[in-house]
């Protein structure tokens, strides 16, 4: 009951079902998952619909007090001291693991507090679907008590068909290994 | 799916809800009743993690479900791939399986014949939600499997128990440690045959108590924590915890199958 509370997010109703998406999508591209989120400014959004550019993505909740606020300066430092031939390669994606307690206008708090600019997007889904996203990514998380997770620190970098293409999770000491995985990529 | 079929069922749930917190027999059998026929009602109740948050030991309550008294069989499964082909083996995409899935049966419709009443194994989790989804349910959580199967919370003497378990059975060497009915369940038909089973939320943060710092799991999942379990000597559950940490989304294993559970309503 109060899991169907949480996640009460109307327009979520006609595509909570999940199933395979069948069409051209690689067969491992993370945006096989028929999810619709939400972003900080309100726009629904399917995953499908960030096919292009390549996307550095983290898990994160605005309350963590530990590695969260690390990673997202760590990703912001990357954003703006980034190499000039990859830097319009890259899109930024966050996640948030607590859709309870970061509501839109938490995310946009957030996005101000941070200084994130319009290469972020801050995306809200339903518990059931972050779970699954975090499933696919390898990213282990749980709410340990009120508004606090034990989670991974991971951070990774999906290519423009949506395929994981590389993960680490000691990005915040280690930005260079992203810059190297970036310049592989094929334009 | 679920959401769209909420609104009638609240209003049956909460007579349930209601009633129960009045005298009790009569209404956990209307509660009981509502659960279908290969299916345990497991009353609400409260689930012990087994390991310590930081701060100390808490608490999770759960709420009643109807359980699957057996993991879902290759029969059933079968028919569960007829009618949606995208489950089939030759269909699925790697993002949701591996190449092992389902890989003991001949086709995308013909498991082994002698397999068909057994539990189905070489399953990922997103086949295994998917199924339980389709049949109206989901997977249980890790609380509500630990509650219902892990052999009872804190107040059991669970280490001693599990081994002299392991040693009798007779079975999968890990048996002992793949499920065993809470002391409430016991006279039910819930069964536990000798496998792994998936949860929904497998991808905890586990064994490491420290808020956010918990990627250090991968060396202390075993041996360095066992000073954070709230009882150390649960071997079982142990093994449980490890083996779910080392899981994928797409993994498809020969010991790992799973039961669908249903929210009571």
């Amino acid at each position: 009951m109060r899991l169907r509370k949480s996640v009460a997010f109307p327009f979520l109703a006609a595509v909570a079902m999940t199933s395979v998406v069948t069409g051209d999508t690689s067969e491992r591209s993370v945006y096989q998952l028929d999810s619709t989120w939400v972003e900080d400014n309100g726009h629904a959004l399917r995953l499908r619909t960030l096919e292009g550019d390549m996307q550095l993505l983290a898990l994160i909740y605005t309350t963590c007090t530990g590695v969260c606020p690390i990673t997202v300066k760590a990703m912001q430092m990357f954003s703006r001291n980034i190499p000039a031939d990859i830097r319009s390669r890259i899109r930024y994606l966050l996640v948030t693991v607590d859709p309870e307690q970061d509501t839109l206008a938490v995310l946009r708090e957030y996005r101000r507090e941070m200084k994130l600019d319009r290469r972020w997007k801050l995306l809200r889904g339903s518990a059931k679907d972050v779970r699954e996203l975090a499933a696919v990514l390898g990213f282990n998380y749980e709410q340990i008590e009120s508004g606090q997770f034990a989670h991974s620190n991971l951070v990774t970098l999906l290519d423009g068909r949506g395929e994981i293409v590389h993960q680490q999770n000691d990005f915040a000491g280690n930005t260079a290994a992203v810059t190297e995985a970036i310049r592989q990529q094929p334009r | 799916m679920r959401r769209s079929i909420a609104a009638p069922l609240l209003v049956l749930s909460a007579i349930c809800l209601a009633a129960e917190a009045g005298p009790a027999k009569p209404v956990v059998n209307a509660c009981k009743s509502t659960c279908r026929a290969h299916e345990v009602f497991v009353p609400a109740g409260v689930y012990q993690p087994f390991f310590k948050s930081g701060i100390g030991t808490r608490t999770v309550p759960v709420e009643q479900i109807c359980l699957s008294a057996t993991p879902v069989s290759h029969e059933e499964y079968l028919a569960f791939v007829r009618d949606h082909p995208n489950w089939r083996k030759s269909r699925i995409k790697a993002l949701f399986a591996e190449d092992s899935y389902l890989v003991d049966w001949q086709d995308d419709l013909t498991p082994q014949p002698a397999l068909l009443s057994k539990p189905v194994t070489f399953v990922s989790w997103f086949a295994a939600g998917a199924y339980c989804e389709a049949r109206g349910g989901r997977l249980p959580t890790v609380a509500e499997w630990e509650r219902f199967a892990g052999g009872g919370t804190s107040s059991a003497a669970p280490g001693a128990t599990n081994r002299s378990a392991a040693g009798s059975s007779g079975a999968a060497p890990f048996a002992f440690a793949m499920g065993k009915s809470a002391p409430e369940l016991a006279n039910t038909a819930l069964t536990f045959p000798g496998v792994w089973e998936w949860t929904a939320n497998f991808n905890s943060a586990l064994v490491s108590g420290r808020i956010g710092t918990n990627e250090g799991a991968d060396s202390s999942q075993f041996c360095g924590d066992g000073i954070r379990a709230v009882d150390p000597s649960n071997y079982g559950a142990f093994l449980r915890y490890s083996f779910r940490s080392s899981l994928r989304a797409n993994f498809a294993l020969k010991n790992l199958g799973f039961r669908c559970v249903r929210e009571v309503s």
